[in-house]
């Protein structure tokens, strides 16, 4: 078994390396007794910190990981004696750093060696900019399930975050919190490829629904299941660091939706390419454009089909020439197997975009449907 | 309450998918201390030189202390106690910073601490140079003992990632704890005798010594580089124990709290 190939030869170096040093307990003559001693002494923990740290290259090849670990041995040998360290077989700090070393690293190499395996890549389904806005006849299984969620705040008279005023405050008997709930028995499920438009008047909690599916609120009570990757895409440009210039922060975004470096490295032309900056990405963002960073903002954001999409508001950007593009892009996005939660207080676009809808009101969910039936009451609602 | 889909309960699955967040967080948070500066990251080595240059010079010549080699004593203790009060102070400001991108995007809040903490132990090793330095010219020998440093090293990132975690998440909700802490590192700085020898404090008082991590890990630290001797026993076995608890309560306190953050950010 290829796993258990590692231990195996790591044993044996370590019996060989404490008979060794058994049998030969006076070698000491500095500095002749170095490289004898540091390639067995320093093999093992130098072999395991390789299988450890450098999965990908050394994974499958135990004789470049052998070679490069005498190599390893051979310069801290170098080393050593340019710091003119002595070393001997019965320097006990230094067995005890190595063979630590080793028994640390070891136990790293096996489980990374198991994740690397079994690590999959997110999603990499290009998105085609001329595909023809199809819904899926056929639903197939739930990806998004509600229950019975509630989210209460507590408001309180001001906000208190800091300890001298929480004590006058507690002191004074002025602590009181406020109970209110944000939202309260809501209860959908939104299949695959359904496109799901949330209405109601400001402060009917449509924004906290949407931060609770994509997990950075957790609900009070009641229960959210979600199948599939969320990419949310609530507002374009914001979370950029202005320091850092448009290259760098293409990595960073990727890294904060738990892209790895590879993906992103794979994707960073197309990302470049399609955002119209070639000539600025090294340049800080602080001298963008507001244009030219949301043209980032946005091509980062739809980079990738994702599963479930999360559009707080329909945007437009740019200007015209963009303006076509990312409406080409937005419409590729929307086809297809991909989930949609749109929130909008134009009617018009949720009509165009969605074919179901839930209206919410006060934290209560009124009505769910499909769109047509749901606008007609709640406009109806709205005029009376 | 679990959102599935995001794995919340799977946190060394997690911890894998965010890694490269962590490594390119640790990299800004450099990057950005030294992008504007002309001699960028040599600063880093010029610090620690320089504050050691000063209190020899005052310590030598003033108050004639009997430290032996006490360029290496200085900044040993230095060292490592920038990098507990640089990460943990840190820390503090780790989960404001990053409001926006908290109220957008689901990102486990620890890495926000845990990058900000290791940016300051990149910053510590990379001191360790001048370390190495001024022993040379200092004519410190070097020994085997030296790589047992390695031990104090990691129970003080240990430490410093569980202090970072419960500040962290406190000054969420109390701001001003930032200004007290700023007071209490200064009483700290004096009770981890950095550039004083540790007998001239009072036998009463030599308890708060004996107590205090930090001190347990520079002199430790000292061992290694300094006095190529072994380490105290109860010193090793306490700073351990130290170290683990404080992480192990840094976690709970984060976790209980960590959903509550985003009311308050």
């Amino acid at each position: 078994m290829k796993p258990y190939r590692d231990l195996l030869f790591i044993l044996i170096l370590a019996i060989a390396s404490l008979i060794w040093s058994l049998m030969i307990p006076d070698l000491n003559i500095y500095p002749l007794n170095l490289p004898p001693l540091a390639l067995f002494v320093l093999f093992l923990p130098g072999y395991a910190l390789l299988a450890a740290l450098k999965p990908p290259i050394y994974r499958n090849n135990l004789c470049i990981r052998a070679v490069y670990s005498v190599n390893l041995s051979i310069l801290i040998t170098i080393l050593l004696i340019i710091l003119s360290i002595p070393l001997n077989s019965n320097d006990i700090p230094l067995r005890i750093l190595l063979f630590s070393v080793t028994i640390i690293f070891t136990p790293i190499a096996f489980i990374r060696r198991n994740l690397v395996e079994t690590e999959t890549e997110p999603s990499t389904t290009p998105v085609k900019e001329s595909d023809i806005v199809t819904f899926p006849e056929s639903m197939e299984g739930i990806v998004i399930r509600v229950e019975n969620v509630g989210m209460e705040f507590n408001l309180s008279q001001e906000k208190v975050d800091n300890i001298k005023e929480y004590f006058i405050k507690l002191v004074k008997g002025e602590l009181l919190y406020q109970e209110f709930w944000a939202l309260k028995n809501v209860s959908f499920q939104v299949k695959k490829g359904e496109k799901l438009g949330i209405i109601g008047l400001n402060g009917a909690g449509k924004s906290t629904l949407l931060k609770l599916i994509s997990g950075v609120m957790k609900p009070t009570e009641g229960k959210i299941k979600v199948n599939g990757g969320v990419v949310p895409l609530l507002e374009l440009g914001g979370g950029f660091d202005s320091n850092y210039t448009g290259r760098e922060n293409i990595f960073l975004r990727g890294a904060l939706l738990g892209y790895s470096k590879s993906f992103m490295e794979r994707k960073f032309d197309e990302i470049v390419e399609f955002a119209e900056l070639e000539e600025f990405i090294d340049v800080p963002l602080k001298n963008y454009s507001s244009g030219m960073i949301s043209r980032l903002g946005f091509s980062l954001s739809t980079m990738v089909l994702p599963e479930i999409l999360i559009l707080d508001e329909v945007f437009s950007t740019g200007d015209i020439k963009f303006q076509k593009k990312s409406e080409e892009r937005m419409n590729s996005l929307l086809s297809k197997d991909t989930t949609v939660l749109l929130v909008s207080h134009s009617m018009a676009q949720v009509k165009k975009l969605c074919t179901h809808a839930i209206w919410l009101d006060k934290g209560r969910m009124v009505m769910e449907g499909p769109v047509d039936e749901v606008i007609a009451e709640y406009e109806k609602s709205i005029r009376k | 309450m679990v959102v599935e889909g995001i794995k919340v309960h799977r946190f060394i699955a997690n911890f894998l998918k965010y890694r490269y967040l962590l490594i390119e967080l640790v990299k800004k948070n450099i990057k950005i201390k030294y992008r504007r500066s002309v001699l960028g990251i040599f600063w880093s080595l010029m610090e620690p030189l320089l504050f050691m240059i000063v209190l020899t010079i005052i310590f030598s010549t003033l108050f004639k202390s009997d430290i032996a080699n006490y360029p290496i004593y200085l900044l040993t203790g230095r060292l490592a106690f920038t990098f507990f009060s640089d990460g943990s102070s840190q820390s503090m400001d780790s989960i404001l910073i990053n409001r926006g991108t908290i109220k957008k995007l689901y990102v486990p809040k620890y890495i926000f601490t845990l990058s900000v903490v290791l940016s300051s132990l990149v910053t510590y090793l990379l001191s360790l140079i001048v370390l190495f330095a001024v022993m040379i010219a200092t004519q410190t020998p070097f020994t085997t003992f030296m790589f047992l440093a390695v031990v104090p090293t990691i129970l003080l990132l240990i430490f410093t990632i569980g202090v970072g975690l419960i500040l962290a998440t406190y000054t969420v909700f109390f701001r001003d704890i930032k200004h007290l802490y700023g007071v209490f590192l200064t009483l700290l700085l004096y009770a981890s005798a950095i550039f004083f020898p540790a007998d001239i404090i009072p036998a009463k008082f030599q308890i708060l010594l004996q107590i205090n991590p930090l001190f347990v890990y520079i002199e430790m630290l000292r061992d290694a580089f300094l006095y190529a001797t072994w380490f105290d026993p109860i010193q090793l076995i306490y700073g351990t124990i130290v170290a683990i608890v404080s992480l192990i309560i840094g976690i709970i306190v984060l976790y209980k709290n960590q959903d509550r953050f985003i009311l308050y950010i």
